[in-house]
């Protein structure tokens, strides 16, 4: 190599040995931190009693569906996270998980103008969807809409205890 | 090698080469593919196909960064530099399949062209966290096509060396950008600390490789002392039979070979990819680069017909058992008369 390029490699290597940690240490801070859940919100074994009733029908309807849910710290802080793991094949094309402030039947009816689209249900792996924060402000549920059928496959009500927040 | 494109010219060296790398990059894919979603049986196809084939290059271009620094360090490397521009097309043609999938699997079956949905969905530039970190991959996708594209000597003659070294020197840019779309990509939902941990033990292996291999550079830059215009290189017994040593005059280093009871000084830098022909040794009488095998002759620094690099050569005094070198350069190709030390030898070299 001649000397202009050691020279030019020496001056390359100077740089990226500063600003590679630096580029690193940076990505690693900002990054949001998303702790893994330990508190089950519902299961398809043992649903609150509240879902209870929803609960066998969705089950019947898209199939079995595991919820977690567990506070977002880091980049949104007040989001909860919620993990949404299918326990085999949803029954109902193009699904899609809404948050709605209405409960019950009103719930079940279809789509308001208040409605939040929260994220979509498509696939087998566990979906991680945010909720915003008006979840922990205002009592109110969560609807399996599909898409393709254009209604309301089931509705689920949120626990207060569930969110942690006031209600 | 005329300026005119030749194809490859294959060897049993190189089938040997790009037959290891050939092995291990498919059995790399194959243990991803295949027994990842074993391990992780919720993955997707698409998305495992885009994290195989992008860590594959991601992990091969660290290979190919380290292998410069290791060769000056040790010898033993030297044979990964031979055919090392294969491996950055290999690693280009895996980045390129990594884009396409991700091009697919992210911005398809939308309303608008997925290449313009890439460079316009995202424009978070004032976020870290959220950054378009996308587009550091398709920067850095550009480079290595570019240097993939120029990777034949052919453009290494059209374009002249310094040129094409220059262009080829925009791989630690592309590096740098391909750390920052991992850092800011995968990194940021992949919290693993293994993963983050391998990223950073791969970059600060790369630079302090360099950086140590600068450092010993550094040290034989130091320029010979000069006594009347000439520099004192030692005595013909320091100089190993058929091998060189190197001086720094002149501002670059001169390479000066003993065989056959002769001395003759050559530039130390190969005219193929700017070699050190100084760490080369003699073969057939001709000066060997010890990287990609030019050869040139000691006295007029030509190579031998039909090819037609030469290299300046030095002139060349042994006064009183020492060798004298003037560091002012003859042109390439100037026949400089050996300085006999051994006639002896000399003569039976030259019978």
């Amino acid at each position: 190599m001649i000397r202009s390029r050691r020279k030019a490699h020496r001056v390359a290597f100077c740089l990226l040995a500063v600003g590679l940690p630096a580029l690193l240490i940076a990505a690693l801070l900002v990054r949001p931190q998303w702790p893994a859940s330990r508190t089950p919100l519902a299961s398809a074994a043992g649903y609150g009693a509240a879902a209870a009733a929803s609960g066998r029908r969705f089950e019947a309807r898209v199939g079995k569906l595991v919820f977690d849910l567990a506070p977002v710290r880091g980049a949104k802080r007040g989001y909860l996270a919620l993990d949404v793991t299918p326990r085999g094949l949803l029954l109902a094309p193009d699904v899609l998980v809404y948050w709605t402030p209405a409960i019950g039947d009103a719930a079940k009816g279809g789509l308001a103008a208040d409605t939040l689209l929260v994220g979509s249900l498509a696939g087998r792996a566990t979906r991680r969807l945010v909720l915003p924060v008006r979840v922990r402000q205002v009592r109110g549920s969560l609807q399996l809409y599909s898409l393709a059928h254009g209604r309301v496959l089931a509705a689920i009500a949120l626990k207060p205890q569930w969110l942690g927040g006031r209600q | 090698m005329s300026l005119a494109y030749r194809a490859v010219q294959w060897n049993r060296q190189k089938y040997i080469y790009d037959g290891l790398l050939l092995g291990c990059v498919l059995a790399y894919l194959g243990l991803f593919l295949y027994v990842g979603p074993l391990l992780a049986p919720h993955s997707e196809p698409n998305n495992l196909k885009m994290r195989a084939f992008g860590s594959a290059a991601f992990i091969l271009l660290h290979v190919i960064l380290i292998i410069g620094p290791l060769a000056r360090l040790d010898r033993r490397f030297l044979p990964l530099l031979y055919n090392r521009r294969h491996m950055g097309v290999t690693m280009f043609c895996l980045a390129l399949y990594h884009a396409k999938v991700a091009l697919r699997w992210y911005h398809d079956f939308a309303p608008i062209d997925p290449l313009l949905s890439l460079l316009t969905s995202n424009t978070r530039f004032d976020s870290l966290s959220q950054f378009p970190f996308e587009l550091l991959g398709v920067a850095a996708l550009i480079i290595l096509a570019l240097m993939a594209a120029t990777s034949h000597d052919f453009w290494l003659a059209n374009l002249s060396a310094p040129v094409w070294k220059a262009l080829h020197m925009l791989v630690y840019v592309a590096y740098a950008l391909l750390v920052g779309h991992v850092a800011l990509g995968a990194l940021q939902s992949n919290t693993h600390p293994l993963l983050s941990g391998a990223v950073a033990l791969g970059a600060m292996t790369i630079v302090a490789l360099h950086l140590v291999a600068a450092a010993r550079e550094r040290r034989r830059d130091r320029p010979a002392p000069e006594i009347d215009g000439l520099v004192d290189v030692g005595t013909p017994a320091e100089i190993p039979e058929n091998r060189a040593k190197v001086v720094m005059a002149g501002g670059e280093r001169i390479a000066i070979f003993k065989y056959d009871g002769k001395i003759s000084a050559v530039s130390g830098v190969c005219q193929h990819q700017n070699g050190p022909l100084g760490e080369g040794c003699m073969i057939d009488g001709l000066v060997t680069c010890p990287w990609h095998g030019f050869q040139y002759r000691p006295d007029s620094g030509a190579a031998p017909a039909p090819f037609t690099e030469s290299v300046p050569t030095f002139n060349v005094s042994v006064v009183e058992g020492r060798i004298w070198i003037d560091p002012r350069p003859n042109p390439p190709g100037t026949i400089v008369e050996p300085a006999v030390f051994a006639p002896e030898l000399a003569k039976a070299g030259a019978s």
